[in-house]
């Protein structure tokens, strides 16, 4: 215990991937804990969240949210507990939510923080269906997906932390629910326990269009895209009319160095009078409060269940983010940095 | 009154590989038809060529039945009415509808027009030339009211950019939203189409992208706010360099897809969807029969800015039904200055 609260393990961008990040790319640190300034709490971090878009602020390219600069501690959602605190709101041993990064310690104003009910729920949800995937899954597919009773909801990486809940969010509604992903025991999983209707495998199946079409017979009225490239091109040949495209990350993308070239049919989105409309979770921030309350009540209730896959230790953090890029996760994937 | 006993009609010849070329149409004299009961027989004065047309003539095309050989090629027409066992419909009057590629046409006298459905409407002469019934009070003029207007919603301050600036519908649609008080930038790909948008229809600057050598460089000079509503009539490289351009909560209308649709196969070029995330912007695929039922509305309004001065057309006329074919290849390659038609006066 003295070695984990004496020193701040930090993960640090040490240089910019080309392509799929390697472990080169980052570097360790210890430093020492730091000291909480007036109004400031000190956090330890418990639970540290990996997603996939932390793969595009390793570039130095603008998007949404400004790049992780060179010998930076990488930006990240972790779960944690106040351990020291001069603010009555969030007194020690409040569990919290924020974006504290990569690191074991971190000191925050905390405005920047969300307490976490650990009555509720296992506290590492507020990380994934209780958190930042979890509501991506809920507005993204309640408000532009904006499926009917009858549609058929076609997900891509219907098994990470999103998809496998935009499923069971399509299925309540009185979907059928159609999940793309790129491993049988995934494709198994959404099936039998997701309760997806139909699973394709990407990696193994030679016709994706026929493939679609095969478990969309009467075409796909909503497509909650994760993955972009191959996958949405054979979507795009199955569309039903007025079909609504929700563009939710494109992982498929992310680690090309140079740009993946596809057809892109957008004759199909014109006849088919069908709309994509980009997704940013962070565009729902005063509907979190809606959102939360909501999966939380289905979660208690299990009408919707969630899958995590954990690895212990800040120090695999790099190993394990590359995995996540290249599929090898299975539920959403968590780095434990220290014992509840 | 005396009629030649001759219906011209232009036939599909044989499915065309990419470009269509001459050839692929056939001209065929038939005798003119003779009306039943209840229907109407209509004598052409104008066809139109409108880009639609070129997927029809494709197997398996995106919806809708396409044609076969021998077909008559299925496109507008305006005409008069010649003979009419109809009640709603005397000699004289003048009407509009998909009524295909040929000198006269037989009508029952429905009005159903959703999804190429030969229905007619009737026009009056007397608000503006018969030929903008194909135009800027047709369907050309219906799509770019609501798909602008509609689907893009612009608001003033905003800068659009039509593409496919001086034909049809992109002229129209770049001066309704220059009503709304928007900053309009057009693409076209002759200088003369540019001229044309930039002076007489008050746009706000003109990009040629067959001249240009850095079409995004040019984008953002033109567009220093960014792009909000892109009103897509071409898309490809074009509608690729745009979407690296948009601003936040862009909206994209997808009208037309003239670069694509006469390429021999799909064409690859980078995957660009994630722009379109991180834009938050909205792409939408835009038919104009989903807004039969609300038509008038558009063109009300329409005849109104143009009676007003507000707005104005082109027409580029190729003569006789013998030209329909080389006026439609020349419009599917840009030949054409605003909506492109046939006049067929002496039949």
């Amino acid at each position: 215990m003295s070695s984990q609260t004496d020193t701040n393990i930090q993960v640090l961008l040490a240089r910019r991937p080309k392509g799929a990040p390697t472990e080169a790319d980052f570097r360790i640190v210890e430093t020492p804990v730091p000291e909480p300034a007036a109004g400031t709490v000190l956090v330890q971090n418990l639970y540290l969240s990996l997603d996939p878009y932390m793969r595009g602020r390793m570039n130095d390219t603008k998007s949404y949210i400004p790049p992780v600069e060179i010998d930076a501690v990488m930006g990240g959602g972790t779960v944690g507990r106040v351990i020291r605190s001069d603010v009555p709101e969030m007194p020690d041993g409040t569990i919290v939510e924020g974006l504290l990064g990569w690191q074991s310690f971190a000191t925050v104003k905390p405005k920047h923080l969300r307490i976490v009910d650990p009555a509720l729920a296992p506290i590492s949800t507020a990380l994934g269906v209780l958190g930042m995937p979890g509501l991506t899954a809920y507005f993204g597919l309640f408000d532009l997906g904006k499926p009917q009773k009858g549609d058929t909801v076609v997900v891509s990486a219907a098994s990470g932390a999103v998809g496998s809940l935009v499923g069971q969010l399509a299925k309540r509604e009185g979907c059928r629910t159609v999940g793309v992903v790129g491993a049988d025991e995934k494709a198994r999983y959404i099936v039998e326990t997701l309760g997806y209707d139909a699973a394709i495998n990407y990696r193994t199946n030679e016709d994706l269009s026929a493939a679609v079409r095969e478990a969309a017979p009467s075409g796909v009225n909503v497509y909650f895209d994760n993955v972009g490239g191959p996958v949405t091109d054979a979507v795009f040949d199955n569309l039903a009319l007025r079909a609504r495209i929700v563009l939710c990350g494109q992982i498929s993308l992310y680690n090309a160095s140079k740009q993946e070239m596809g057809p892109r049919n957008l004759t199909k989105i014109l006849m088919t009078r069908s709309r994509i409309e980009g997704f940013i979770v962070f565009d729902y921030l005063e509907r979190y409060p809606e959102g939360l309350k909501n999966l939380s009540t289905w979660l208690a209730s299990g009408e919707i269940t969630y899958k995590e896959d954990i690895v212990e230790g800040l120090r695999n953090a790099p190993a394990a983010f590359i995995g996540l890029l290249e599929g090898k996760n299975f539920g959403k994937r968590l780095i434990k940095i220290s014992d509840e | 009154m005396a009629l030649p006993n001759r219906n011209r009609k232009v036939v599909l010849a044989r499915r065309p590989k990419g470009m269509p070329v001459e050839e692929d149409f056939r001209l065929v004299d038939d005798p003119v038809p003779e009306p039943g009961p209840g229907e109407l027989l209509v004598r052409a004065h104008y066809l139109s060529a409108d880009p639609f047309q070129r997927m029809r003539l494709d197997a398996g095309s995106g919806y809708g039945k396409t044609l076969d050989i021998g077909d008559v090629i299925k496109g507008r027409m305006v005409g008069e009415v010649v003979q009419s066992n109809h009640p709603d419909y005397r000699a004289g009057d003048y009407v509009e509808g998909m009524l295909g590629w040929q000198t006269y046409a037989v009508s029952d006298g429905s009005t159903e027009r959703a999804e190429y459905a030969p229905g007619i409407t009737k026009v009056d002469p007397d608000i503006a030339p018969i030929s903008t019934s194909l135009g800027i009070l047709g369907f050309p003029g219906v799509t770019a009211y609501f798909a602008l207007l509609e689907v893009c919603d612009p608001q003033p301050g905003e800068t659009v950019v039509v593409t496919g600036a001086g034909g049809a519908v992109g002229s129209l649609a770049g001066q309704l939203a220059k009503i709304r008080g928007c900053r309009v930038i057009g693409i076209a790909g002759r200088d003369e189409k540019l001229d044309h948008v930039t002076g007489e229809l008050g746009f706000d600057g003109g990009i040629n992208y067959r001249t240009t050598d850095d079409l995004l460089g040019d984008l953002r000079r033109h567009c220093p706010d960014r792009i909000n509503v892109h009103f897509d009539n071409v898309g490809g490289d074009i509608a690729h360099a745009i979407l690296h351009h948009l601003a936040r909560d862009a909206r994209i209308v997808l009208v037309g897809n003239i670069s694509q649709n006469n390429l021999p196969e799909a064409q690859y070029r980078p995957d660009d969807t994630g722009l379109l995330m991180t834009a938050r912007a909205m792409t939408k695929g835009f038919i104009v029969y989903d807004y039969e039922d609300r038509a008038d509305e558009a063109r009300k309004a329409i005849a109104g800015w143009l009676a007003e001065g507000k707005i104005h057309y082109r027409e580029t006329i190729a003569e006789g039904i013998d030209r329909a074919p080389g006026a439609f290849i020349s419009m599917l390659q840009g030949g054409n200055t605003g909506k492109q038609l046939i006049r067929l006066d002496d039949i």
